[in-house]
């Protein structure tokens, strides 16, 4: 076929003149179709490199604009409430940055938002931070402890004092004094920290009372005969009634029963010596606070447990579950969803009175001055215990519950190149 | 045709450090990775960026890199039972010849320090290779990356 081709063409041009001319033109075509090719790539690549080199940079000034930020809120945990927006922070020749924080919700941790530009390229970073609570540990104590050999203990164990261990401790043992092995596991290993103070719960509890009386959820002294309040949540709404008898048995008679919805700062703070007996269903977050104790006065549940939101029983004296009543008025198979901290005293149950109950279910936290215990030998408490660490709690602690450091610590929850927007 | 495989390789390996460099825990102190072998690795990523991450899996099997996202079973931590996604192919043909690590990983020590304790590990070194066939045989790929995990080696946590 090409020789034919060639061949007409020849015989349309009578001899060889033009010859050359058309060979050079067809192969100045393909050079050309090369060259440009080549160029062409050559450019693509060089764009494309130039733009993965721009939106590193950009990604790296965004990082640090979340840095930045993250120093900032080391030296105050609160430094998002007064510096919501960084507005644009020049990092000379490499570009701006900008951050803003969303402060914690019920569904949704501190989240700093960090825009990066540089050399017209632009990286957005999401982090989400938290700072660490009384929340943070199925059991947190001032004192002493002594895991025994039947127990198992979901989440992470932490002392002021010695840990003794001969149960399963799933997760990690933090001692300010000594660790003692006693035959037990511990599956994330152990190691020395420094001491909890628990005397900075006192002014946390006082920012409660604070943001309660605002909300309209502080409940003051009762005075004359009246044995504390009963506090009983139904979902969003809590039934708050004065007692006039029954404490010792569990047997209630009440007065003056009003129910509120969970405000939106979502505390409610009892100043009654009688303290506060709390029970019921949540399904929003809610701290509930008292200047004595809270009782649990039966099953205190959460209504979804694949719900964000959490709940937080403190009690500047103790959390104590009052064993001592009848099965008529405390069930003997009895479950706590709640991170509890008792400032002064001790999460427990009443090992003074009753009988022994068939069982309890922490899922949540405990955070205990003195040494907390649900059992006394085979006569009072409860005959099997189990405790899950709601590891919720880690991201979503209950509202206003205490840090445990006042500055210095935090923790990077995620960091995520943020969708581009458009 | 070859920079066509190179920059398939390139590609996954801009994937997997992203992928990685977000990576986060479920579990406070159990770290962001679920296994941590030199040809396969699993951790924890919000790739689509919703409120719970998912759990990505990296492995070389039968000559091909693979990858699989396993969903979240709940919007809470731990968030599992994570629910098996379907394979695919990231990397048809990886370098046979090539008989190092895929996955080397460090502490967040300084210096950095090999560790296979999942707990523990806070960047990851990252080979990558392919094959190429050409008129003259196959042409080897290989590219590198270290990327360090953000949330776990962020140096004020």
């Amino acid at each position: 076929m090409g020789a034919s081709w060639f061949g007409r063409l020849r015989q349309l041009g009578g001899d060889d003149r033009g010859d050359a001319l058309f060979m050079v033109t067809v192969m100045g075509a393909v050079m050309f179709f090369l060259v440009t090719s080549l160029i062409a790539l050559a450019v693509w690549q060089q764009n494309s490199a130039s733009t993965r080199t721009r939106t590193t940079q950009a990604m790296n000034v965004a990082d640090a604009g979340i840095n930045a930020y993250l120093y900032q809120l080391r030296q105050n945990n609160n430094y998002f409430l007064t510096n919501a927006d960084t507005g644009w922070v020049s990092m000379g020749v490499d570009g701006s940055y900008r951050v803003t924080a969303s402060a914690p919700t019920s569904s949704a941790p501190l989240t700093l938002r960090s825009i990066g530009n540089s050399h017209n390229a632009s990286m957005t970073i999401v982090t989400t931070v938290g700072f660490p609570t009384f929340a943070d540990y199925m059991f947190l104590v001032d004192t002493d402890i002594s895991i025994g050999s039947a127990a198992t203990i979901t989440g992470n164990v932490r002392s002021n004092g010695t840990v003794t261990n001969a149960g399963h401790v799933a997760g990690q043992v933090m001692y300010a004094n000594s660790f003692v092995n006693s035959g037990g596991t511990v599956d994330l290993g152990t190691t020395r920290t420094v001491t909890v103070d628990f005397s900075q719960v006192l002014a946390d509890m006082s920012q409660i009372e604070t943001s309660a009386t605002a909300s309209g959820t502080y409940y003051p002294a009762l005075g004359g005969t009246y044995q504390g309040y009963l506090v009983t949540l139904n979902n969003t709404q809590v039934t708050v009634a004065k007692i006039t008898t029954g404490t010792v048995t569990g047997n209630f008679t009440t007065t003056g029963a009003t129910t509120v919805t969970i405000p939106s700062s979502g505390v409610l703070f009892f100043d009654d010596p009688g303290g506060a007996y709390v029970k019921g269903t949540y399904s929003k977050a809610v701290t509930i606070a008292s200047s004595s104790s809270i009782y649990v006065a039966g099953n205190y549940l959460k209504a979804d447990m694949a719900g964000t939101y959490s709940s937080g029983l403190i009690g500047q004296v103790n959390v104590l579950v009052p064993t001592g009543w009848s099965t008529t008025y405390l069930p003997t198979d009895m479950t706590i969803d709640a991170a509890m901290l008792a400032q002064s005293g001790a999460c427990t149950a009443d090992l003074a009175n009753g009988t022994l109950k068939s069982s309890l279910t922490i899922n949540g936290a405990i955070a205990s001055e003195g040494q907390p215990n649900y059992v006394s030998g085979t006569s009072h408490g409860f005959s099997a215990r189990y405790y899950n660490y709601d590891r919720n709690l880690q991201l979503y602690a209950p509202p206003m519950f205490p840090n445990t450091g006042s500055t210095g610590a935090l923790h990077v929850n995620s960091w995520v190149e943020s969708k581009p927007v458009g | 045709m070859r920079s066509t495989q190179a920059d398939k390789v390139g590609a996954a390996l801009n994937q997997m450090t992203r992928e990685i460099r977000q990576a986060q825990e479920t579990q406070v102190g159990y770290g962001a990775f679920s296994t941590a072998q030199t040809q396969t690795i699993s951790f924890y990523s919000n790739v689509d960026q919703d409120i719970a991450p998912e759990l990505i899996n990296y492995y070389v099997s039968n000559g091909a890199l693979y990858k699989r996202v396993d969903q979240p079973s709940t919007s809470v931590p731990p968030y599992a039972p994570f629910v098996a996604g379907t394979p695919t192919v990231v990397i048809a043909q990886v370098n046979p010849s090539y008989t190092g690590n895929t996955f080397t990983y460090y502490t967040n020590t300084s210096p950095p320090v090999s560790t296979t304790d999942t707990s523990a590990i806070s960047a990851v070194d990252i080979v990558l290779t392919g094959q190429q066939p050409s008129m003259t045989g196959p042409v080897n790929i290989r590219l590198e990356s270290w990327v360090q995990v953000r949330s776990l080696s962020n140096p004020l946590n």
